[in-house]
C-alpha cells in the first residue's frame, strides 16, 4: 500500500513536470531534427528515459537542463552511433498542413539549419535558443570548449551566408557596447 | 546580424507553426516502469523480446559466437578469440588511415541520391561519406580501419557502476546499464563507444555476410560488414530504408587515391604536430579540404585551422572579450585570450584558427601559408 502511494505521488510528479515543460522540450526538439514527427519521436524517449530516472532527477538543481542533455545527446547518438534507437508512436500520424500564419524567417532559418550537420546544428540550437554558455553546451555535448567554439563559428557562418547574402555590413560592429569587434570592412590601424 | 538578432530568430523559428503534440505522457510511465520492473529482476526491458529472438538465433549456430559467453567485464572488451566466419584470409584493412585522403566513397547510387558534406572531419582510425537522396532518405557511411571494431559477447552497457560527474564534479550521475546478448562494438574517439544488437542481414555480392544493427525497440537502422579482415564498414540510413542498401555498400570503393586540396599549406611547424582530422565540403562539385584539427593539443580540436572562400561578414562575434588585430595588412579580431583569431578576408579566404599552445593563434597563423581561392593553386601537401 505504501508502495502504491510512492508510485502515485512519482508519477504525479512526473507528470506535472513533464506536461510544463513538454512544448519546449518539442520545440528543441524540432530545432534540431528539423521534422516534427522525429522530434515527438526524440521527446518520447527522452520523457521515457526522464520517468527510469526520476527519482534522481526530481532532486536535482536544474532538472530541465538533465533533460536538455537527454534530448541532445540521443539527438547526435542517432545520428552518428550507428544505432539509432526509434520509439513507434501509436495511433495514425496526423497530417500537419502549414498553419495560416506566413512565417518566413523560421522557414528560411529552418531550412538553413537542416544544411548543417547535426553537432554544429545541435551546438547553435543550444548556444542560440537555449542560450547556454561556452561551458555549459561543452558539458551537455561531452566536448571542449575549444570544439564549442570552433563549431559555433563555422555554423554561424554558414548560417549567415544562407540567411542573409545581401546583408550590408555594420551591423557585426555594433554588437556589443565597448567591444572593438571589427565588421567585415576593412578598417586600417596607425 | 548580431547575437541578439539570432537568439531572436532562433525563438520565432521555434515558435513558429507547432503542430498538435504527438507525444505520450502516459505511455512514456507505462514503458519506463516496465524498465523499472524487469531490470530490478536483472533484465533490460526494452530488448527483452529482442533478446529471447536473438538467443534463438544463437542457439541455432546462425550467428558467430565468441569464446566465453560471460557477459563482457566491460564493454570495450575485445574477444581475440571470436571466430571470424568473413575475411579468414586476404587482405588486411588499414591500420590507419591518410585523414587528408578520402579512404572510401560510394561506387554506385540509386538515382536521386548526391553526395554531400561528410559531417565529421576524416581521422586516422575512421573515414566518411554521406549522401542525400529524395524523400528524406540519407545514408551515412563510417569505414572504419583495422582493429577498431569486434563482436562482443553479452554485454553491459554502459559497464555497470559508471557514472558521471557533474556540476563541476560535485555530484554523481549513474548510468542506467542493459544487458544485451550479442552486438558489434566500433570504437567512437572522444566518446563512450557503445555495442549496438546485431542480427544476419543476407550477403553482399561477392558472398560476403551483412548484418543488420537493431535499435532497442529490434528496428533495423544501419548495416555493417567486413570490406577487409579485421576492417568494418557501417551504412546507416534515416529516413525510409533504400531499397538499394545492400548494393550501396556491396559498391562503395576502398583505398581511393583522392587526396584532398586545403587552400593553405602550414610551414615551420614542429615534427610532433600530426593531422588530427580533416574536414572537407563539396565546392565547385568536388571534395575539398578546408579544416585540419592538430595534435598535440591538450583537447583534439584545439589547434584548429579552418580556411575557406569567403564571405560578407565572415567573423562574427560568438561571446567574449575580443579586440582588433592585424594580421598581413588585413584586419580581424582575436578573442578568447588570444586563443582563437578571424580574419574575414585574408590573401582573399575567410581564415579561423585556434590554438591552445604557447604563441596563440596569432604564433599559429605565423606559421600559416594562405594560398587564395583559386583551386589552381591549393595543395594536397598541407603539412610542407
Amino acid at each position: 500500500m505504501e508502495r502504491a502511494v510512492r508510485n502515485t505521488r512519482r508519477d504525479d510528479e512526473y507528470t506535472e513536470f513533464v506536461a510544463a515543460r513538454l512544448q519546449a522540450l518539442r520545440r528543441l526538439a524540432q530545432l534540431l531534427c528539423q521534422d516534427w514527427h522525429h522530434a515527438d519521436d526524440l521527446v518520447q524517449v527522452t520523457i521515457t528515459r526522464l520517468y527510469v530516472h526520476w527519482h534522481q532527477v526530481r532532486i536535482m538543481d536544474h532538472p530541465e537542463a538533465y533533460a536538455r542533455t537527454i534530448l541532445v545527446r540521443e539527438f547526435l547518438r542517432q545520428r552518428r552511433s550507428g544505432w539509432a534507437r526509434r520509439v513507434s508512436l501509436t495511433g495514425d500520424i496526423p497530417d500537419w498542413r502549414a498553419a495560416g500564419n506566413d512565417h518566413e524567417d523560421a522557414i528560411d532559418l529552418n531550412a538553413a539549419l537542416a544544411n548543417l550537420p547535426p553537432l554544429q546544428r545541435a551546438t547553435l540550437v543550444l548556444r542560440f535558443y537555449c542560450d547556454q554558455t561556452v561551458d555549459q553546451v561543452a558539458e551537455v555535448l561531452g566536448c571542449s570548449g575549444g570544439t564549442v567554439k570552433s563549431q559555433t563559428s563555422k555554423g554561424l557562418g554558414s548560417l549567415r551566408l544562407a540567411l542573409l547574402p545581401a546583408d550590408p555590413i555594420g551591423d557585426f560592429g555594433a554588437a556589443r557596447p565597448g567591444s572593438d569587434a571589427v565588421a567585415g570592412e576593412v578598417r586600417h590601424h596607425g | 546580424m548580431d547575437e541578439k538578432a539570432m537568439r531572436a530568430l532562433f525563438q520565432r523559428a521555434a515558435g513558429a507553426n507547432v503542430p498538435p503534440s504527438t507525444v505520450d505522457v502516459a505511455r512514456a510511465r507505462k514503458i519506463g516502469r516496465r524498465h523499472l520492473r524487469i531490470r530490478r529482476a536483472g533484465v533490460p526491458a526494452a530488448s527483452f523480446g529482442v533478446v529471447i529472438a536473438i538467443g534463438a538465433l544463437f542457439a541455432g549456430g546462425v550467428l558467430p559466437t565468441a569464446a566465453t559467453d560471460q557477459p563482457a567485464a566491460a564493454a570495450h572488451a575485445h574477444n581475440a578469440n571470436a571466430r571470424k566466419p568473413e575475411h579468414a584470409s586476404g587482405p588486411m584493412a588499414p591500420a590507419s588511415f591518410d585523414p587528408l585522403a578520402i579512404y572510401a566513397s560510394f561506387g554506385w547510387l540509386p538515382p536521386g541520391f548526391s553526395v554531400v558534406n561528410p559531417p565529421t572531419p576524416q581521422t586516422a582510425t575512421q573515414s566518411f561519406a554521406d549522401v542525400n537522396g529524395p524523400n528524406g532518405q540519407s545514408v551515412a557511411l563510417t569505414v572504419y580501419a583495422a582493429r577498431q571494431c569486434s563482436f562482443t559477447g553479452p554485454f553491459w552497457s554502459p559497464p555497470k557502476g559508471t557514472f558521471q560527474l557533474t556540476d563541476g564534479g560535485k555530484h554523481k550521475r549513474y548510468l542506467h546499464s542493459r544487458l544485451y546478448p550479442r552486438g558489434l562494438l566500433c570504437q567512437q574517439p572522444g566518446t563512450q563507444s557503445l555495442p549496438g544488437p546485431i542480427l544476419p542481414g543476407g550477403h553482399l555480392a561477392d558472398g560476403h555476410p551483412v548484418y543488420l544493427m537493431l535499435d532497442e525497440n529490434g528496428h533495423p537502422t544501419a548495416l555493417a560488414w567486413q570490406y577487409a579482415r579485421d576492417g568494418w564498414a557501417v551504412a546507416q540510413w534515416s529516413g525510409p530504408r533504400p531499397a538499394h542498401i545492400t548494393k550501396i555498400a556491396a559498391e562503395v570503393r576502398y583505398q581511393s587515391d583522392l587526396r584532398l586540396a586545403f587552400p593553405f599549406r602550414l610551414t615551420g611547424i614542429p615534427a610532433s604536430w600530426k593531422v588530427a582530422g580533416a574536414g572537407s565540403q563539396v565546392e565547385g562539385g568536388k571534395l575539398r579540404g578546408y579544416l585540419l584539427y592538430l595534435r598535440p593539443g591538450q583537447d583534439p580540436q584545439g589547434i584548429t585551422i579552418l580556411i575557406e572562400p569567403p564571405y560578407p561578414n565572415g567573423c562574427v562575434n560568438i561571446g567574449g572579450k575580443t579586440q582588433s588585430a592585424t594580421f598581413d595588412g588585413a584586419a580581424g579580431v582575436i578573442r578568447s585570450a588570444g586563443q582563437d583569431a578571424c580574419f574575414g578576408s585574408l590573401h582573399g579566404m575567410y581564415v579561423y584558427v585556434s590554438s591552445d599552445q604557447v604563441g596563440g593563434a596569432l604564433g599559429l597563423l605565423r606559421h600559416v601559408q594562405v594560398l587564395g581561392p583559386d583551386p589552381a593553386n591549393w595543395t594536397t601537401q598541407p603539412l610542407g
